[in-house]
């Protein structure tokens, strides 16, 4: 309890300059929303190919308030990726890198216990800056939706897909920096790995065709297809639960057998 | 200039994951691209989006048929990256030898800190011509079977040396970043965050006239990518911040760091 409370309060500072950031976020595009959307909007987007749009990120009528809010939606996940990357990036190996790991597991717990409290701290975390955000968001939809019909299940599952990549990314950070015998810079690597997804799953033209989507996690909960669906795609909740207990019991497996390095 | 290889060798292989990674991006770009020119009419789909949309996307101005107008548009991303490495080089100057205590050892050498100061930016900056030449061939080998012309090139050459001129305003803002900080663990951290920050910044200033003033806070939009490869006038605003931010940031280091405590 002490080690979840600890975790805890050290980090909390930091989660609130980012939710603080992403409030500032949020407001300033949804403020600009009436002047996107238009009623031409729609025909228009039957015109253009999907591929172009996905592009752009914009492969939903953004004209309705819950197709803009899945464009902001993306931003969003990025910005949720990488700090739900650099948490489990840095969740044990910050104690190595900052000669603390001995001290840590001198004390009387079995390492099992210290990466159980790490995670569930790390997942209290993750909660807090989804719930807020989706407070955010809710409340950027109220305001400026002008009266407009939407799904409250749509944006329900929305946001839910959001805590779902951000767990996912969390998990393989954390397997990750267990696997590696040195982690140096935990900020660049969540940083790459974020952008370098997103970035991929932008070129759309050559992810739908290939088997490469089944490596872009921001792919397994493709807004539009919610949108649409109102539902996830099966093969994307299916896979990324499988990833998220693959990760977590790999990095118990090798956390138990890793060698820490101390100062000596 | 044992420093400056030293330093070199430290960076190599952070720079040449960086280089993968940008001809993975260039190698796809190059892919969309072809689909891309040869769809029909593309630049009047374009006129017919909203306003508000072609003013965020500059819809209005690039045509994502040629190949300076889809270049302009990935251009930004690399300019961002670019500066990124940049920025985590110029904190490392200084913080990564403090936070790894290798300073005991780096600053009792027989040279004054100025020297290895300088030294170790030197290295920096030589890194990051490095990383623009690779960005600059990387484009050049994934573009050249489309049919660019000497212009294109031109173009290109010139937004690779105003991404220098970032690259440098940034090394330096990093380096002064952590000769003014005290906890040296977190200034890649603080100053990565504030160059993303920045970024969000020029991306709410295209959005609406509202935002627009917020364009002067960020060095992103000094020299936009779009005008660049179209060869549009750039303002004169960023022509003056830049270098005197650089100037700024350069002395202010140099003269603080030889009074600072390092622990």
């Amino acid at each position: 309890m002490n080690i979840y409370k600890y975790e805890t309060r050290k980090k909390l500072i930091s989660t609130l300059i980012w939710i603080i950031g992403m409030g500032i976020f949020i407001f300033v595009f949804y403020s600009v929303f009436e002047a996107m959307g238009s009623s031409a909007m729609a025909d228009l987007l039957e015109e253009i190919p999907e591929a172009f749009l996905k592009a752009f990120g914009m492969s939903d009528n953004f004209s309705t308030i819950i197709g803009y809010t899945a464009m902001i939606c993306i931003y969003i996940v990025l910005c949720g990726a990488i700090f739900s990357c650099n948490l489990g990036l840095n969740a044990v190996s910050i104690e190595e890198r900052d000669l603390t790991a001995d001290f840590l597991i001198s004390k009387p717990i079995t390492r099992n216990r210290i990466l159980t409290t790490k995670l569930l701290a790390a997942l209290t975390h993750m909660l807090i800056f989804s719930v807020l955000n989706s407070i955010m968001c809710y409340m950027g939809i109220e305001v400026f939706r002008n009266g407009q019909e939407y799904s409250f299940l749509t944006f329900f599952l929305m946001m839910l897909g959001i805590f779902i990549i951000q767990v996912l990314f969390f998990t393989m950070g954390l397997f990750v920096s267990v696997i590696l015998k040195k982690m140096g810079s935990p900020l660049s690597f969540s940083l790459g790995l974020s952008f370098g997804l997103f970035i991929l799953n932008s070129f759309d033209t050559i992810l739908e065709s290939t088997f490469i989507k089944y490596f872009i996690p921001y792919d397994y909960f493709e807004f539009g297809y919610i949108i649409e669906n109102t539902a996830f795609k099966t093969y994307g909740i299916i896979i990324s639960i499988g990833l998220i207990i693959a990760f977590i019991s790999g990095s118990y497996l090798l956390y138990n057998k890793r060698n820490i390095a101390t100062a000596m | 200039m044992n420093i400056i290889k030293r330093e070199l060798k430290a960076n190599l292989i952070s720079l040449i994951v960086w280089s993968i990674v940008i001809s993975a991006i260039l190698a796809m770009a190059a892919i969309e691209f072809d689909a891309f020119k040869d769809m029909a009419n593309v630049d009047e789909m374009m006129k017919a989006f909203p306003q508000g949309f072609k003013d965020v996307f500059s819809f209005d101005v690039i045509r994502f048929d040629q190949p300076q107008g889809y270049y302009s548009y990935i251009g930004q991303y690399f300019m961002m990256m670019a500066v990124i490495f940049a920025t985590l080089l110029g904190t490392r100057i200084l913080s990564k030898e403090i936070s790894k205590r290798t300073a005991e050892t780096t600053f009792t050498l027989p040279v004054t800190r100025r020297y290895i100061i300088s030294m170790k930016l030197i290295a920096a900056i030589i890194l990051c011509v490095l990383f623009t030449s690779i960005i600059f061939g990387m484009s050049y080998a994934a573009f050249s079977s489309f049919d660019i012309d000497k212009y294109f090139v031109g173009r290109l050459s010139l937004l690779m040396l105003f991404i220098l001129l970032l690259q440098l305003l940034f090394v330096l803002a990093g380096l002064f970043a952590s000769v003014l900080t005290k906890s040296h663990k977190r200034t890649g951290t603080m100053m990565t965050s504030i160059v993303i920050g920045v970024y969000m910044i020029s991306f709410i200033s295209n959005m609406s006239d509202r935002y627009e003033f917020l364009k002067y806070l960020s060095p992103f939009e000094y020299f936009p990518a779009i005008d660049i490869m179209y060869g549009n006038e750039l303002g004169l605003y960023g022509f003056i911040v830049v270098p005197l931010l650089i100037v700024i940031f350069f002395f202010t280091s140099f003269i603080l760091v030889e009074k600072k405590d390092i622990l």
